[in-house]
């Protein structure tokens, strides 16, 4: 049934959108296995906070700030389309489209990521990201070259 | 047959439902965010969330601030809106371990402060 096709299509969608948002903070948390302190200064500056544990591996957070970002309106579309067919004949179909945005952009708010990472002998043991996906997706390990 | 009146208190009744049960919901979420802490090791406590804002003897608090989204509306139009948000932690341990746990600030914004798994 039509219905149903629409509806598994609209799930599938969500779906998709569901794990293309969770994927992105694992995914900027996992560029940095195995990176050193050094690198992260080198890729985020010094950090924000810094502490001891007391087995002796060091507590280092990072905070960063996105700032005010513009998204975009849901829009309106218009089409207009035909199709015909004769007595025996097949048929033919013609469409024009058109969309607009409804209203401005909307601001989206600047939003907090806060990494707090445990080193062992320089070496990273242990991440702990909080944040929005959109914000703390951008904090991946830059590809060398 | 159904008045019109009949129809838009029931929807009021629904829509009255569905907030408090996100509410609860909520409120739900927020005290298992705060109680998963609960027998977690200073270290442990650090290693997610860095060094505390604020310490004490045996009591250590750790501040966090940002946006946090909101849904606002009624009558069926609404939409979200972010607003300030703070999140307030203070553990108490004893014996190196939390024992009790007061935590204030945005439900919302606090629960991204669960322990994970």
């Amino acid at each position: 049934m039509r219905t149903l096709g629409v509806g598994r299509n609209a799930l599938a969608l969500l779906a998709f959108t569901i794990l293309a948002a969770c994927a992105t903070t694992e995914k900027a948390r996992e560029s940095w296995s195995g990176a050193t302190y050094d690198d992260f200064v080198r890729a985020w500056g010094a950090p924000a906070r810094s502490g001891k544990l007391s087995d002796g591996a060091d507590v280092h957070t990072w905070v960063s700030d996105a700032g005010p970002a513009y998204r975009s309106q849901s829009s309106v579309g218009f089409g207009i389309g035909g199709f015909g067919g004769g007595r025996g004949g097949g048929s033919v179909g013609v469409g024009v489209g058109a969309s607009m945005p409804i209203g401005q952009p909307t601001p989206a708010p600047p939003a907090r990521c806060e990494r707090t990472l445990t080193f062992r002998d320089g070496r990273l043991v242990e991440q702990n990201w909080i944040g929005p996906d959109e914000v703390c997706a951008e904090f991946q390990r830059a590809k060398p070259g | 047959m159904q008045s019109s009146s009949a129809r838009s208190r029931a929807s009021w009744l629904v829509a009255l439902a569905a907030s408090v049960v996100a509410a609860c919901a909520s409120t739900d979420e927020f005290a298992a965010a705060r109680e998963s802490w609960r027998g977690a090791t200073y270290d442990q406590v650090v290693m997610a969330w860095g060094t505390p804002s604020q310490s004490s003897v045996d009591s250590h608090t750790w501040l966090s601030d940002d946006s946090a989204p909101r849904v606002q509306g009624s009558g069926g139009v609404g939409g979200m809106i972010y607003a300030a948000a703070r999140c307030d932690r203070t553990l108490a341990f004893r014996d190196g371990r939390v024992v009790d746990e007061r935590w204030a600030g945005d439900a919302e914004y606090c629960k991204r402060f669960a322990r994970r798994k």
